[in-house]
């Protein structure tokens, strides 16, 4: 089995020579050697990879696949350095891969492991280090691959997108987004890049709330993006309301925010003020629209329950 | 627009989307002038897209074969669940063979060998399709492959009229589809890849060209598998999709070889929507299909279905779920990878797809998923039903459910 799969992976796509790629020497980690299958993917090549699954790389920012076989006796590791455009990209991706948002002592980087893979991020780099055998015994291996990796590369800067949440998410639900194809985890507001994120290259924060309802808990969804000026976060917020899903219904709306209703009678609310879109969804009831946002065209129809705050 | 069951909203506490439209007025103007004046954030083209014209009609014209999907069992499905099947790692093959028999006699309320007459006929040549993607967890289980295998031997059908197929050849080696561990039988994929120019012929045509049939082929006008996006440049797409035209020519094993066929799809999701029985077959018999993901997604399951190449052939779905992946599929990512010890059976592709799909949805939530529940993800299979390919609609479909 393990022959066939790195011998497929030779012929997956065209070869190129020399690496960019934190990838570990032969013996650095004792025992382990490269073998023959390396290769170099760029850009768009990506879909020769992973197909579909490339899209949300290409939509983050993506700039080459190194992968690189390992062999010791009859185990071996084939490893997957995506480089990203930019080290928010490569978390971005890392957590959409539903990496934990941990760093430990094991391996000073944001990483999750298991018998099959480790997986990584570390400056631009989101890295997977697949074991084709999965035998429990090369776990120390795969981490020490990580370490061997990760201390090549440098620790980036905080970017602070978390700081434009408020505070108390759900574990394990911050994600990065930057396109429609991130954002469909949350809501799809209608076709295409309505937000303009890919064109602006608008990264968001995004995370689950626990909220209270009528019927007891719910999780809601936040969505916060900075915009280059206010005008620029109205223009988007005016695209969404032209271009509304068909699934979506519009409950009331201003020149700074639009209320809507789902096809599951759930509600979501966005709004703007000074450069800041906020969208929050899966409400069970109307969310309160914040007095700041609803101006004087401001058409409101539905009463506004007061027990949907945001625990 | 939005189907019936999907737009049952109380209006009274809603604006009319063209009153919504009316009153936004001045508002929607302006934003248009900006989406074609304004800062470049604002640029990125918004128009939906009308759907292609593709040759459903086409399709939908022949009469139907007597063994057409829905089959014998339209809305119903067997889930077999027994969690001996899985020691550690290790599938146990006695364990599979035991739930297959449970799954086939409950579909059909037969014997395995009336089972077997009721499916096939003497002279059928029966192509086995596997998934392999994602070994070594999340392909189609080897040992699954042995049980039907078994069965259809046991039923007098001789090994080398059996085929098991893929699409890509270095897939089914790689997933572990050998003639060495299947001996007698044959494996056969549609089509292979080759670098820097290798996979040209002396002819100039792709070296697997003449493994697909030109008569037989899915049009979708407008969409050509050239500078489609994502791709290197055309030469790259061509090595990976053969063609490049409007055309997706369906595999020659298809068309002209097997004269029935076993799907055997894996329990795993795509995004938000699930990448199961339909899936399977409407992306893994045809060449040419890297143009379709955009504009037509997973509608494709539905209108490949309809070809009578496998409309009328496809007798038996059998859904993996020995092991499932909740998330990030259809590749394999370990940590949502998970012990399900179920398989799913039916003669109806689309009742099975509409049942998984609801319960891997209710698997994502319960782990926590952000599961976006949009339509979009399900319509294909409503489509299925209003083609007559199968029942999409969860009050229609009876779940058999067994547990040892």
């Amino acid at each position: 089995m393990t022959r066939a799969i790195l011998a497929t992976l030779a012929l997956a796509a065209a070869v190129h020579a020399g690496t960019a790629a934190p990838l570990p020497t032969d013996d650095e980690i004792p025992g382990w050697r490269r073998g023959s299958v390396s290769r170099i993917y760029s850009g768009a090549e990506l879909f020769g990879y992973i197909n579909g699954g490339s899209e949300i790389f290409l939509e983050l920012g993506f700039e080459e696949l190194s992968v690189q076989e390992y062999r010791k006796g009859d185990a071996g590791f084939v490893v997957e350095a995506y480089e990203m455009t930019d080290a928010i990209a490569a978390e971005a991706i890392y957590l959409f891969k539903g990496g934990e948002d941990r760093i430990t002592s094991v391996l000073p980087a944001r990483h999750s492991v298991g018998r099959f893979q480790l997986q990584f991020q570390r400056d631009r780099f989101y890295v997977m280090v697949n074991s084709v055998s999965g035998d429990e015994g090369v776990v120390p291996d795969l981490l020490a691959f990580g370490r061997a990796m990760v201390s090549r590369l440098p620790e980036a800067p905080d970017h602070g997108l978390r700081s434009l949440l408020p505070p108390g998410w759900l574990p394990g639900s911050f994600r990065l987004l930057r396109g429609p194809l991130g954002l469909q985890g949350q809501v799809i507001l209608g076709e295409g890049d309505l937000l303009g994120w890919t064109a602006a290259g608008i990264t968001a924060a995004a995370a689950d709330y626990s909220a209270s309802g009528a019927d007891g808990a719910v999780r809601i969804c936040r969505v916060v993006a900075r915009y280059p000026t206010p005008d620029d976060a109205a223009v988007a917020l005016e695209r969404v309301q032209a271009h509304l899903d068909e699934y979506l219904t519009p409950v009331s709306h201003s020149t700074r925010h639009l209320l809507f209703q789902d096809w599951q009678q759930r509600y979501g609310l966005i709004t703007v003020e000074e450069g800041i879109l906020e969208l929050t969804v899966h409400w069970p009831s109307p969310p309160p629209v914040p007095d700041t946002v609803a101006d004087g065209r401001d058409e409101t129809y539905l009463p506004v329950p007061d027990d949907a705050a945001i625990n | 627009m939005p189907h019936t069951p999907y737009s049952a909203m109380d209006r009274s506490f809603t604006l009319d989307r063209r009153e919504f439209v009316r009153a936004l007025g001045t508002g929607a103007a302006v934003a248009g002038g900006v989406v074609l004046g304004g800062p470049a954030f604002a640029q990125e083209p918004v128009a939906t897209p009308a759907l292609p014209a593709t040759n459903i009609q086409d399709f939908v014209a022949v009469p139907r074969g007597p063994h057409a999907i829905p089959g014998p069992f339209p809305g119903r499905v067997i889930r077999v669940t027994d969690s001996r099947v899985l020691k550690g790692d290790q599938v146990r093959p006695r364990v599979v063979r035991h739930m297959f028999s449970d799954g086939i006699t409950q579909l059909t309320g037969k014997s395995m060998k009336d089972s077997y007459r009721l499916f096939f006929e003497p002279g059928d040549v029966v192509g086995i399709k596997v998934n392999p993607v994602g070994p070594p967890l999340i392909n189609t289980r080897l040992e699954l492959v042995d049980a039907v295998i078994e069965w259809l031997t046991g039923c007098g059908l001789p090994a080398d009229r059996i085929v098991v197929w893929d699409r890509f050849d270095s897939m089914l080696q790689s997933a572990g589809y050998t003639k060495e561990r299947f001996p007698g039988v044959r494996i056969a994929a549609l089509q292979t890849m080759a670098e820097g120019g290798a996979f040209l012929g002396p002819d100039g045509r792709h070296i697997s060209a003449d493994n697909f049939d030109s008569e037989v082929f899915y049009f979708v006008k407008g969409v050509e598998g050239k500078g489609v996006r994502g791709y290197k440049d055309d030469e790259y797409y061509l090595n990976q999709h053969v063609f490049n035209g409007e055309y997706s020519y369906f595999g020659t094993l298809v068309t002209r070889e097997v004269t029935k066929i076993i799907n055997l799809a894996v329990y795993k999701n795509t995004g938000h929507g699930i990448s199961m029985a339909t899936k399977n077959l409407g992306y893994g018999a045809l060449a040419n299909t890297g143009r379709l993901h955009v504009p037509l997604g997973l509608r494709v399951n539905t209108e490949v279905l309809a070809a009578p190449c496998l409309r009328d052939r496809l007798v038996l779905n059998v859904i993996d779920g020995i092991r499932g992946q909740y998330e990030d599929g259809p590749m394999l990512n370990e940590q949502y990878v998970y012990p399900y010890h179920t398989l799913y059976f039916g003669t109806d592709p689309f009742a099975m797809d509409t049942v998984c799909h609801h319960e891997l949805v209710a698997k994502r939530k319960a782990m926590g998923i952000a599961v976006n529940e949009h339509p979009r993800f399900t319509e294909y299979l409503r489509y299925g039903e209003e083609l007559g390919l199968g029942i999409a609609d969860l009050e229609r479909i009876t779940v058999r459910r067994i547990t040892a």
